[in-house]
Formats: C-alpha cells, structure tokens, sequence
C-alpha cells in the first residue's frame, strides 16, 4: 500500500492488535519490543493468590503476531517525531510514515522509601509474572498475622486489582483456615475512587471476617526491619507481609520534542484521537499516554480499534471507556465509565465472574485475529455503554 | 511560605481527581498549596471527606461554569 | 536485527506429544469422534457457527442491557420461583374467608407482598402488545 511504513512500539495488547489490524490492510508494519513473551497480565492475580502456573497465560509476542508483521526483537530507545525515525538500542535505525508507541507503563519502585527492597523481598502481581510468584511463595506459607496491599498512588494499571488482591487473598485463607487478616490501605476517601461503587465494595468487604481497610492512608515509606507502614501523619501500622501497588511511569523512551511527554513521562495525546500532540501521523495507546482514564488492557484494546480505523481515514474516536473487572473467588462486578460518565452502579454477580471467565478463553485469539472478534466485542461494548446502562446499572 | 502546585483533573472521571491530588500531596510538605481543578461532580464531596480525613485545610472550594476550584494547605504532614 | 520466523518450537512440542504412550489410544478415539460427528451433521454446524456470523448474530440477541440484567439475577429469579411454585403445586387445606383476609392483613409480610402485588399490576397495565 503506496509503501506506507508503520512502527509500532510494544508487544503488549495494544501492540499486538495495532499490528495485526494495519498489517491486514496491506501496510508493511514493524513492531518492536524487547520482550519476546506476551502474558495476559491480570493473571497475575491468579499465580500470586492461587498458586497457578505463568506458563498457562504466556504466549510468545511471535505466536501472537500475522506472520505478515517484521518483528524486531529489541529496545526502542529513540524516537524522532519531526523527522519521523526511531533507533534501537542496537543501533538499528528505522523510518516511518506512522508510528504507534504502545509501550505500556514503567513500573518505579524508588518513589517510596523502603519500596524497592519490599519488592525485592515480597513481590508483587503488577510487574512480571515472576514477581507474582513471588507473591505467593509468601501466601502460600503465611499461618497467621497481617497481610498488608498498600496502594501509596492511584494512576495504576486496573484501578480494581487492589481489591481483587485483596479479596482473593482473604478467601484463600479462610479456605485454608489460616488466622491471616488482609488489610487494604487505600489513599482516597472512599474504599473506591467512586463513591457509589465505594458502597457496594464495602459492603462486599464487610461480609469478610479476615478483611480490614483504611481511607485516606497516604503512605510516606516502609520501614522493613520494624515490619511498619509508616503514613505521612505519621502513623505506623505493622504488618508480617507486604504487598505495595508500585508507581507508574510513562516509557523510558528518549522522544523528541521533550514536550511530547509530561512530567511522568507519559505521552501527551489527544484524548479521544489519540494522536500525540500536535503530530498527525504519531499516536499513543493504552498505559504509555496521558489520556484522562483508567491504565487498563480496554483502553489499549479500543485504542488500537480508533487508531487503525483514523490512519484508514475513518472517523473513530475514543470514549474513555473502562471496563475493568473486580472479581472475587466466584462473583465480579465491572467497572464500567467513560470521558463523560462516572462508573455506572453494580451489584455483585456470577455472571459476570462467568463472563471474565470467557473473556480470559477468548483473550489470545481475539489478540492473534482482531477482525474475527471487532463484531462481537462491539456488540458487548455497545449493550453495556455507560449511558445505555444509565442508573439502573447492571 | 510554601510552594504552589496546581492540578488539573478536568475530563477525568476515573479514577478521578482524587488520585491527582494524591500524587502532588505526596510531592508537597507543609505549607505548601495545591490548587485543584475538576468537572466531576463527584470531587465536592470527596475532596471534603479527604480533607476531614487527612487534617489538612480546605482554602476554598468553589464551582464556577462546571468548573470545580479546590484550593488547600497542607498542614498535616509529619 | 530481524529474528527469523520458525515453527521450530510448536514443531518440537507437537512430536514430543506423539511420542507419549496415550497417544495411540487417544488419536483412534478423536477420528472416531470426527466421523461421528461428520454423519450426524455436527461438524457441519460447527463450521456454521465459527465461519458464518452466527456467533454474531447470537450476541446480538443476548448483549441487550436488559437480558444482561435479567440474566445477571437468575439465580435469584430461580430462587423466588422454585419457593412460589412449591405453594402453587401443593395441595392447600385451610381456607381463607373475609374475616381470615382481614387478620392476614395485620401480617407484615403479607402487607409487604400486596404492595409487591400492586406494583405489578400497575407495571402490567402499561405494557402494550407491540
């Protein structure tokens, strides 16, 4: 197609869809990305409080990709927007017509005092499957005491993955009959950032006998030979393992101009065309731009739809939507908003949970063949649109 | 006197401009004033539980063509 | 550096798999199943359901926000109807007159239901056939 070059940047869900969906119209498409391996990352919940296996949600980016699509196997490390070129910590310097970063978010652990060597020590289920592991080494053979998920800041990927951690952990151990309490320390007021959706997580705690949490914690550091959360009143809670949500980053990518990112280094996009700023032909979804909503697989997954559909000449443009899953053992209620609507209200139920069930069975080949599922993702998307569902809710 | 921050969460519904406000406060101490902007109606009853909440003081809160302008000082930092 | 393009790790899977023991057993019993399946017709639908929009065409009928809520209580649907259905279906030795229908009505429960009653009576006259 009259040699229309495409970069694109990241083997994350986003990537991968990007590619596959210009790489069918004809266009030649190169993507880069220094990690061989895709993995469905809310997972991670499931081998840090369930014990089960990373190999199962691992896909390797090559497997994932049309064949059609150059895969490079390395770092971007800069990009040229003026002069439409990137380089490769390599060496290896590419040109374009377009260019997608979908490079996802970096996780930084040196925001916090004391957060690095709790990482090292207990994990997480944000960074990597292995982290998550990590974590359960430590579940698994915890036989009491306190089990703390801090989230010392709230721009993360999947908003609800706190209190997911939170209520799976508490369900393993009263599986288990182990004496462990799971605590949830939560900067805003609310258990939620939305007020109502608050209520019914609340309630949905307060129905655990092993759950506690604290509103309006604002944690300061971590103190690891006390086993203390420290707060920035002061306030020192103790706990016997620690789990904290790190920081997000924008992508350690040198782009030029400077101005292309803001002070955390995400790139700045128009939100609902997702070009970044003042380029025409450069775009940034999912994690890695600035767009005013939930980090989360959605956003990358619609993000990728408008994008191909924009450089196809068609006008799509991105609502906003989230539609981040908080599950539990066997009930889930989505967290379902956009731009111009706060979460619409939910109650707990197994369809859902059955319904993420599906979408997790559906996810790498609805990565792999995007056109085959576009017609029945968008039916789901449509039915349950934030104004459609209104204040009935679901 | 301290420094003045301002943060703009105008547009953002989720997670809000709670989470905003969290990560300048955690650059701030005492003395300081951030000043906040955001159209999300919810934000007028949240940034006064947090601030009931945290300890720190509420300047003013004040909407102006579906503008939200909360402006506080922080004193409640260790 | 462009990374060659090789099937050379499902290949090696797909062989150390042939070479287990259950193998045999287990490949006569899937061509047994595919003829089966190819005779009655099966396969054929199949291919229907995975080439043809019906999946589509499926969703359509089902992602309607109010069959998303209906379904989402089901199971408290089922609940209700299981428990109103036992009432129904067995038979009832007391009997109700006047001045028992006053006395029920003290009952808050039963105050309750009429209410539940009347709301749908009221929800019923506005339905029009379309």
């Amino acid at each position: 197609m009259n040699g229309e070059k495409v970069l694109v940047v990241g083997g994350g869900a986003g990537g991968l869809l990007v590619s596959n969906l210009l790489v069918g119209d004809g266009r030649e498409v190169t993507l880069v990305t220094n990690n061989p391996e895709h993995y469905f990352q809310p997972a991670n919940l499931f081998i840090a409080f369930k014990g089960e296996s990373p190999e199962s949600y691992k896909r390797s980016v090559e497997s994932l990709l049309d064949p059609k699509v150059r895969l490079i196997l390395d770092k971007l490390s800069k990009l040229d927007l003026g002069n439409r070129t990137a380089l490769t910590e390599r060496g290896k310097r590419l040109e374009y017509d377009y260019v997608i970063v979908a490079a996802g978010a970096r996780m930084d652990y040196n925001s916090l005092p004391g957060m690095k060597e709790n990482f090292e020590m207990f994990g997480d289920y944000y960074s990597s499957p292995e982290a998550a592991v990590k974590v359960w080494n430590t579940v698994s053979r915890m036989k009491n005491g306190k089990l703390i998920i801090g989230v010392p800041d709230l721009i993360i990927k999947c908003p609800p993955a706190p209190h997911k951690g939170v209520f799976l952990a508490a369900e393993f151990f009263k599986k288990e009959k182990r004496d462990v309490t799971v605590e949830l320390l939560y900067p805003s007021p609310h258990i939620y950032t939305e007020a109502e959706l608050a209520k019914t997580i609340e309630s949905k705690m307060k129905s655990f006998s092993n759950i506690e949490y604290r509103t309006s914690f604002l944690i300061d550091s971590v103190d690891k030979d006390r086993k203390v959360v420290i707060g920035m009143n002061g306030e020192e809670i103790k706990y016997d393992a620690l789990v904290l949500i790190p920081f997000h980053k924008g992508p350690e990518i040198d782009v030029n101009p400077a101005e292309a990112r803001d002070d955390d280094g995400f790139i700045k996009v128009d939100k609902r065309k997702l070009n970044i700023t003042s380029y025409d032909d450069a775009f940034a979804i999912g994690d890695c731009n600035n767009a005013p909503t939930s980090k989360t697989g959605v956003a990358a997954h619609l993000g990728a739809f408008v994008v191909w559909k924009r450089i196809n000449g068609r006008n799509a443009e991105y609502s906003g939507r989230t539609n981040c899953p908080l599950i539990t053992d066997d009930e889930a209620i989505f967290v379902i908003s956009d731009y111009d609507h706060k979460p619409v209200g939910q109650r707990f139920s197994r369809l859902k949970r059955l319904m993420e069930d599906l979408f997790v069975a559906m996810y790498f080949p609805s990565l792999r063949y995007p056109r085959k599922f576009e017609p029945i993702f968008d039916v789901y998307f449509n039915a349950t649109e934030p104004n459609i569902l209104g204040e009935k809710g679901w | 006197m301290g420094d003045k921050k301002t943060v703009d969460a105008r547009g953002m519904a989720c997670p809000g401009p709670i989470a905003k406000l969290t990560r300048a406060y955690r650059e701030a101490k005492n003395g300081d004033v951030i000043e906040i902007l955001a159209t999300d109606q919810g934000f007028i009853p949240d940034i006064k539980a947090w601030i009931e909440s945290t300890g720190n003081k509420l300047i003013e809160l004040k909407q102006d063509g579906g503008v939200i302008r909360a402006v506080i000082e922080v004193t409640a930092k260790k | 550096m462009v990374e060659e393009k090789s099937d050379s790790k499902s290949t090696e899977k797909i062989l150390a798999l042939l070479e287990r023991p259950e193998m045999e057993e287990a490949v006569a019993n899937l061509a047994e199943l595919l003829i089966a399946m190819n005779e009655s017709g099966l396969l054929d639908l199949l291919k229907v359901l995975a080439d043809r929009g019906v999946l589509e065409s499926l969703m359509k009928y089902l992602m309607t926000p109010d069959f998303l809520r209906m379904a989402d209580k089901l199971d408290k649907y089922v609940h209700v109807l299981e428990e109103s259905g036992e009432i129904l279906i067995t038979e009832e030795k007391a009997r109700t007159g006047i001045g028992g229908l006053l006395k029920a009505m003290r009952d808050p429960d039963v105050q309750v239901g009429l209410t539940k009653l009347i709301k749908l009576l009221k929800f019923l006259g506005t339905v029009k056939e379309q």
